[in-house]
Order: C-alpha cells, then structure tokens, then sequence
C-alpha cells in the first residue's frame, strides 16, 4: 500500500500533485493565475504542459459551457460575458488602447484570440492570462472583404492563421454578414495565405477558386475552420454554387467535403455548430425552417428537425440559448474559451499548446 | 462482524487500524480497484487497506450503499427524476464534513479509483477555495510551509498577474 497516504497528524496531510491537478483543473484561469503563488508545487501543476491541456479540453467540452465566452468590440471597448450568465458583461482590458478604434477581433481557437488592425498589425491575445504576441501581415483596404480563422496543427503544434481576402473591385460592401449576391464583376477576385505563428512566415495559397460571401468567419468542426463558398462548376459558369470548403491545416490547403443535397444557389439557410456538429438552419418558408447535421464527419447529413426541440435550439444570432451557441461570427464578435494557453508557446518559443 | 442472512456475496475490508467491515459485494464492485482485484482473482476474504482509517472507510462504505442502490444512469433512460434528485441531494449532504476529512476521503477514493466520488471532493475542494485568497487557501489546506515561494518569487508571481488579484 502506498505509504504517501499514511498520516500521523493533520499537518501532515498533503495532496498528491495528481489529485491536486483534478482539483485545480475544474477552476476559472483568473483563480489559476493567483494560486500560482500558493506554493511551490502549485505553481508548478498551473505552468505544466498537462495541466494546461487538460484546463483547455475541459473549457472546450460540448457539454460544459462554464468556460466559454462571447466577446464584441464596438469601437469605444472590448467586452465580453459567460454564455451562462449573458447579463453580466465585463469589460476587457485591452492592451493597445490608442488603437482600439481600429481593432478588430478576427477570430478565434483555443482562448487566444485573432486581432488586427486597418493596417497591417495582427496580434494573437489571451484575455484570460492577458498576453499579447503582435505580428505583421499584409495590409488589408476598405474595400477587401476578409475571412480570418485561427487554428491548431498538432503534428507541428503550432497556431496557424487562415487569411481569406476578396477584392470586390472598389465596391465598399460594408461589414455585413451575408452578402446576398456572391459576385459582383470580373474584377472580383479573391486569394488565400496561411501564417504560421510559430515559424512567423506567411505563404499564399496558389490556387483558390472559391468566392466567399460577407465577412463571417469559418466555424470550427473537429477542430479545422469550415465556410460555406461559392464556385463554378465548370469554367465560365453564370451560376456559382454554394460548396463546404474545410481547411486542412495539417497539409495548408482547403478540401471540399459532402455538402446536404438541396443546399444549391437558390437555398436560404445560415450555418453553425451545435454538439460540435456541422449544422444548417434551412429555410424553407416564412415560419418553416427545418435543421440539417452532419452526423458522420463528411459521411452523411440528416434532417434532425423532428430530434431537436426547436424551441430550446439555439437559432443563428442568439447566444443566450442554454444549448450554447449557433451560427457564424460577424466581424467583431467571437465566441472563446478561457484557457492559459500562452501565444507565445514554449519556453524555448517553439511548441505551441493546443 | 456479525454474518448477514442475506444470500449476496460479502467482501470484508480491513482498514488501517484493524477496524473490519463486511459489505455486500455489489457495495464493493463500486471502487474499479476493488472489482479489478475480485475479477483477477487476487482478492483473500478479506481485503486490507492499510492506508484508510476506519472513520475514512466508513464515510467512503456509505458512499457506495448509496450508490450501489440508485439506478444507473445507462440502465435505463427513463430513470424517474425523482431518484437522480436524491442521490444529489445526499452527494451534497455527504460532502458536509471538514477539509481534512475530505481530502482523506479524496486520496482513498483516488487510491480505491471511484470515480464519482473523486469528482465529488474534488468539486468540493474546488468550491471552498474559490474567492479565497493564497493566504487563505495554505490555511485552509494545511499546506506545507516549506514548500513556500521565496518573497522574491512571490513577488515575482505576483507583479506578472497583479491584475488577477483585483
């Protein structure tokens, strides 16, 4: 038997550092952060590897929404509140308050969240420990639609930020979330880069055949970032057809995968996450909606409208639902979870937790 | 120990000072070290635990009656609410015991892997030292005094977060 629970008196007792970890790991990142200085041994469960990875998993479980936040910037200040308690906002501080103005919030994976500004200043920020890695990318214009997503490649364990920007030919379309015409003239163009924050380089995709509406950003399935976009069919189509397009962010290039049978052209719907499956909110008629899930990963799409109560589902745009959230973000909104997990990776800044 | 007329299998456990308690076995099956044990056959008639006091092991003996006896979530999926009410009821009143106690009852129920229970401390634990501050938390947990952060250290933990501790 092992004698490490053998006591003599109280003062004696003493945790083992793998129970403490269960103990600590069901605590907010605000309390963490202060009972580093209880001792010695806490400091050192709070700073491990482990322990962090654990706090995250847990913030980013599907059934426990205590950990999850929503945040908007609304040019005057950042604020944020807990899907489980919506009428207590907190206001963030953010840590480049001149040019908070011009700040907007991009996306979002793992508690850091994805900022940037009219120019080409792009940070990677934790609200939750309040750490801020800057970095520089290309600037973006007025006049540029722009997708963002933020994601986790685990074989090199590093942060990778998915940039979409389609040029609309001078057009200044406004920040709205579905932009109902998804090409607008053959000047309409659109590219794609991936920066790695590890190995702080940028790369242009070379081939990016898709038109992406309004300024939504992906949704995160399985933990890669996925859009509804538009393409041809064949060259010189008139018609451009909706298609899901994922982000393998493994191999730095976007896959198509199965799509429900009537999302065509015409088709009315808005898109989310619910249970961490790929859900579609159709609708058909004013007061008929119907809701569609990827049940198998890119396998099969099933109606679940009879399996959901659909007076309890979460429909687009409302975050106060107990369910949690559905949809997509707008520019300037995200939904994140607190977590330490540092933007700036390791100690040696290499391996990134995720 | 007086032999039950019941027709079940007993287990009888031995605690740390040599106090012995028979439970039904099906009471037993609830610590996963416990049914690991009877299944690999490596179990005597009686089991002893020379790490968990008699007042421990009793708290950890009525734990597992209690549970042993509720319906199992996946039996059955139309378990009447009125019994999941219960047995939260009697988690809450069983978790009403001081801290040195539950953190026996947390390292036993580690050591005799019982999950549920597990969960419970440590929520419980949780719970009392949330809002505490770090001064008051070593009070509250007995934690060892030289595993203390130098000044330097404790300032240095500190000035990173200072805003953590407005």
């Amino acid at each position: 038997m092992a004698k490490s629970l053998k006591k003599s008196s109280d003062s004696e007792r003493h945790l083992p550092s793998e129970v403490l970890f269960m103990v600590l790991v069901l605590l907010p990142t605000k309390l963490l952060l202060q009972m580093r200085s209880v001792c010695k041994e806490w400091r050192d469960v709070i700073s491990d590897c482990g322990f962090i990875k654990a706090h995250l998993d847990r913030a980013n479980d599907i059934h426990n929404n205590s950990l999850k936040r929503y945040i908007n910037n609304n040019a005057d200040w950042m604020r944020s509140f807990f899907l489980e308690d919506p009428g207590t906002m907190h206001q963030l501080t953010v840590p480049m308050k001149d040019f908070l103005p011009r700040v907007e919030i991009l996306a979002s994976c793992n508690g850091l969240l994805l900022l940037g500004d009219d120019f080409n200043c792009y940070y990677l920020w934790n609200p939750s420990t309040r750490l801020l890695k800057p970095f520089n990318g290309p600037s973006v214009y007025r006049d540029e639609l722009r997708n963002f997503a933020l994601g986790y490649d685990a074989t090199t364990k590093a942060y990778k930020v998915v940039r979409i920007v389609r040029f609309t030919g001078g057009r200044f379309l406004g920040y709205q979330k579905n932009v109902l015409h998804p090409r607008f003239n053959d000047d309409d163009s659109t590219t794609a880069s991936v920066y790695n924050i590890k190995t702080a380089k940028w790369v242009e995709l070379e081939h990016f055949p898709y038109v992406v509406c309004g300024n939504a950003q992906g949704v995160t399935v399985n933990g890669a970032p996925h859009w509804v976009m538009y393409r041809e069919h064949s060259p010189n189509d008139q018609v451009i057809y909706p298609v899901i397009v994922c982000f393998d962010l493994v191999e730095d290039r976007f896959k198509e995968i199965l799509k429900p049978d009537w999302l065509d052209d015409s088709s009315k719907f808005e898109y989310g996450v619910f249970e961490g499956k790929l859900c579609f909110v159709r609708y058909i008629a004013e007061q008929k909606l119907e809701v569609w899930m990827m049940q198998e990963y890119g396998e099969s799409w099933f109606n679940v409208s009879s399996l959901v109560d659909l007076a309890s589902f979460p429909l687009p745009g409302c975050c106060d639902q107990p369910l949690g959230y559905f949809g997509t973000m707008a520019f300037n909104e995200a939904l994140y979870v607190e977590s330490l997990v540092s933007p700036f990776g390791g100690d040696d800044n290499s391996d990134m937790i995720g | 120990m007086s032999t039950s007329s019941s027709s079940s299998k007993k287990i009888v456990l031995k605690s740390a000072d040599n106090e012995t308690f028979e439970i039904d076995e099906i009471v037993a099956l609830e610590s996963q070290a416990i049914k690991n044990m009877i299944e690999d056959e490596c179990a005597d008639n009686v089991i002893p635990l020379g790490n968990i006091d008699s007042k421990t092991l009793s708290k950890i003996i009525e734990y597992c009656k209690k549970h042993a006896e509720s319906p199992k979530k996946d039996d059955n999926a139309d378990i009447d609410e009125k019994a999941v009410e219960d047995l939260k009821s009697f988690d809450a009143e069983f978790a009403k015991v001081d801290m040195p106690l539950i953190q026996d009852i947390l390292m036993a129920a580690n050591f005799l892997n019982i999950d549920n229970l597990i969960g419970l401390m440590c929520r419980t634990i949780a719970d009392r030292i949330k809002g505490k501050t770090p001064e008051e938390i070593r009070k509250i947990l007995n934690i060892n005094k030289n595993d203390l952060l130098s000044p330097e250290q404790e300032a240095k933990a500190r000035e990173e977060n200072s805003w953590a501790f407005d």
